[in-house]
């Protein structure tokens, strides 16, 4: 069962099409279906090597789950299925005005930091989510029409503004 | 409580034969242990007659006391009384509130924590197995029998390393711990199986030494963790202290005795919980130099010098709302559990948070251990009901690089159990090995974070630098512990890493255990090994023999022969007399691997039938 789970994709293991725009709700019950399958839990009263199947399964229905559940990593995956890696370690290509904008963005945030102020944290979180959803509307229309290539480009963006509300969150996590 | 009435399966099998299963709260001021007895949930009492026992250890010269008698010695004899044990647990001596001074006799003021007693040097976790050895007692007592395995509560934002002192505060109790749980996650377990509401739930617990917020949502019988936030230094024990200090400027008093001091603070801690429901109290003392305190202290007298406490106390909810990206207003029930939820400027800091009332009226003190029980009946097998519990680990989990930087591999509040992977390599041509630093925390500094292992991967094959790749899993399993291991893909070579838990010690230490490790004497080296393999290889004989009994019919006669055969030959290498040590444990290890080799693919069918069996509505139990 263990090997069966491990040569699906993410969207067959959780009976999902294999599409950007997704059924949240479908989503989490089939992570609870096939958690009361495969969690440890179920095994506790069995032999070590089932309980480490359990572990094993278990982890990779989180893993894909949270992949899925992401608008960025699913993003990524779902190019990914369709033999496009991106590298978004090295790939740091960026038309200059992209580049300009998220400079703007971290003085803000360092200057809001700096203040301590909790209420323009927030602010700019909200703005930052706005940008994100935008993003994700784009893509969601491009993976629609099977345009490929160009979704890789909106990824990167996505990606930068998902470091930044990472950070902020972190900022006023510690605030 | 009224709980659920959980009716017993049909089983084969008399009730004796029935596994026994207990939860033990081991809280900062009061332990508890409950069990699960005809389907319903009791917690036991002592011989006492205290439920609550509390979580105190006396350590006289012949023996040792726990909980009710040892509270009594508590004034008379501070230095060797223990309390509150659990704010040392997995914590080195920096951690500790400098502001606070306790009556023991510490061996050093530096590392892990280490007490001086009558009865000679107790560390936190020895402490804590002798509050568990004592719960231990109480449930034989109560059951008869002992009890098949224990679940133990810990709070929710406990790390790695004070979780990895309470699991082994209760194996050395003799123990069979089946599962850490969280301690808001038990809470809303004896909640959520009573009242059989759904929704999504905030759990606000705040006990004698730990505050811990989590957010569950409980829909079509499954738990799901949400997030979770806290403070592991911040309980009623502080609000003592502060109502402490308050006291001696009130009274201007200095110099006190430690025996003074244990009575100032266990007075004033009375005084707290009366004022949950009085106005106003008296408070007065005899000190040792007959110096009499005679005062009274109100409530909004209280509330003010408590303030500061108070505010500290919400911030985590904040938190755990982000977090778990839900407002205010997304909360169906705010549940308070734990003693010092019973403080009213509490109830009103957090009423006022939500604009509504929380619910109070489940019994804040039993319902953690309650839950605990409830969770231990099903890990050993009697799954009495439908039900699934999903976690989550409260810190990131990172690695150290370059600069003293923390890179995350595992973000907060990721449900458990979870596995990553994360790829290296080597800087320098040649490069046999590589040492790996793990940290939880939130902070981007490796030293803003916990420290929680740094291990040595060696016999990585010499190349050129840069070619290597390195694999390393880290693994956070039910419990929320980690365990790591690593592999050279390109080669394959998986090397042997021993994971050394840093928590509690400084770098010079750690360096030393290191340097320790390496200079060991080769042949002591060896036979260390050969033991270990001989533990691991009699483990898989046993479970081995105990899957043939239960499932054999999965087997084909060849295939059958084949397994028992591997058995044999393994049986036989371990009763074997050892001179070359190097020799044996290689030997010992190639068949423990021939073994997991022939037993791969009955281990799936096991499983796979099961599944099967859970798919068709029979228990799995049923099959044995």
């Amino acid at each position: 069962m263990l090997t069966h789970i491990s040569q699906q994709n993410y969207f067959e293991l959780f009976q999902q099409p294999e599409e950007y725009k997704l059924n949240l709700t479908q989503l989490q019950e089939n992570l609870r279906a096939l958690q009361k399958q495969f969690h440890p839990d179920n095994f506790a009263s069995q032999v070590q090597e089932q309980l480490n199947q359990a572990l094993a399964a278990s982890s990779l229905i989180n893993q894909a789950y949270t992949t899925l559940l992401q608008p960025l990593s699913r993003a990524i995956y779902l190019l990914q299925l369709h033999g496009i890696k991106l590298d978004l370690v090295h790939d740091t290509k960026f038309a200059p005005s992209f580049l300009f904008e998220q400079i703007e963005w971290r003085e803000q945030i360092s200057a809001a930091e700096l203040e301590q102020d909790f209420d323009e944290l927030e602010v700019i979180e909200k703005q930052l989510q706005t940008q994100s959803q935008q993003l994700e509307l784009q893509i969601e229309q491009l993976f629609g029409a099977k345009n490929y290539t160009e979704i890789g480009e909106l990824v990167k963006q996505l990606a930068f503004y998902s470091k930044l509300e990472q950070l902020v969150s972190n900022i006023l996590a510690q605030m | 409580m009224a709980l659920l009435q959980i009716a017993e399966p049909d089983m084969a099998g008399a009730p004796h034969q029935r596994n026994i299963a207990i939860g033990i709260d081991l809280g900062t001021t009061n332990s508890l242990v409950a069990t699960v007895k005809s389907g319903e949930a009791t917690v036991l009492a002592d011989i006492h007659g205290a439920k609550l026992i509390p979580s105190i250890v006396n350590y006289g010269s012949e023996n040792l006391s726990v909980g009710t008698p040892a509270h009594r010695l508590r004034i008379s004899d501070p230095a060797n009384t223990l309390v509150s044990i659990k704010r040392f647990m997995g914590r080195s001596f920096a951690d500790l509130n400098p502001e606070v001074t306790y009556p023991y006799k510490f061996v050093a003021k530096t590392g892990n924590i280490q007490i001086n007693t009558r009865s000679g040097i107790k560390d936190p976790v020895q402490v804590s197995a002798d509050i568990l050895q004592y719960l231990r007692t109480v449930a034989v007592e109560a059951m008869g029998e002992e009890p098949t395995g224990v679940v133990i509560t810990v709070p929710a934002y406990f790390d790695d390393a004070q979780r990895q002192a309470t699991k082994h505060a209760g194996e050395l109790a003799g123990l069979n711990v089946l599962r850490l749980l969280n301690e808001p996650t038990a809470a809303a377990i004896a909640y959520g199986l009573d009242s059989k509401n759904e929704g999504t739930f905030l759990i606000y617990d705040l006990g004698g030494g730990t505050l811990d917020v989590s957010i569950l949502r409980l829909a079509k019988g499954v738990f799901e963790v949400l997030s979770v936030s806290g403070d592991t230094s911040l309980g009623g024990d502080d609000f003592d202290h502060r109502l402490f200090c308050h006291i001696l400027e009130k009274s201007h008093l200095s110099q006190l005795t430690d025996e003074d001091t244990a009575q100032l603070i266990t007075k004033a801690k009375l005084v707290k919980e009366q004022l949950a429901t009085l106005e106003k109290v008296a408070f007065s003392a005899v000190l040792s130099n007959k110096r009499i305190v005679n005062l009274t202290i109100t409530r909004s007298e209280y509330e003010l010098i408590v303030l500061n406490l108070v505010k500290k106390a919400i911030l985590p909810i904040k938190k755990a709302l982000r977090d778990a990206k839900l407002d205010k207003d997304s909360i169906d029930e705010i549940i308070m559990v734990g003693g010092s939820t019973r403080m009213l400027a509490i109830r009103q800091a957090v009423h006022e948070f939500f604009g509504r009332a929380p619910l109070t009226s489940i019994n804040p003190d039993e319902v953690v251990a309650i839950g605990a029980a409830i969770q231990a009946n099903v890990l050993i097998g009697n799954k009495d009901d439908d039900w699934l519990l999903l976690d989550v680990t409260p810190l990131s989990l990172g690695v150290e690089t370059m600069g003293g930087l923390v890179e995350k591999i595992i973000p907060r509040n990721s449900t458990i159990p979870v596995a990553r992977a994360q790829d290296f390599t080597t800087y320098k041509d040649g490069q046999t090995a590589m040492s790996v630093h793990i940290v939880q925390g939130e902070r981007e500094l490796v030293k803003d974070c916990r420290s929680l292992a740094k291990f040595t991967l060696r016999g990585i094959p010499a190349m050129v630098a840069g070619q290597a790749r390195i694999r390393i899993t880290y693994q956070i399993d039910a419990d929320g512990l980690l365990s790591v291991s690593a592999k050279e893909i390109l080669s394959g070579v998986s090397s042997f890493i021993e994971v050394k838990p840093s928590y509690g010690l400084n770098d010079e230490q750690i360096g030393q255990m290191l340097h320790d490790s390496i200079s060991y004497a080769d042949s002591d080296m060896q036979q260390r090994m050969y033991q270990e393999a001989l533990v691991d290889a009699r483990a898989i004989l046993e479970s081995v023999e105990k899957a043939l009994i239960a499932d054999a019919e999965l087997l084909n006669e060849s295939e059958f022969t084949q397994i028992n055969h591997a058995c044999m030959k393994l049986k036989i290498a371990i009763e074997q007399k050892v001179t070359d040590f190097e020799a044996a444990s290689s030997k010992v290890k190639q068949l423990v691997e021939t073994l997991n080799q022939v037993t791969s693919d009955f281990a799936s069918r096991r499983m796979d039938n099961a599944i099967k069996n859970a798919f068709t509505g029979k228990q799995i139990n049923e099959i044995e």
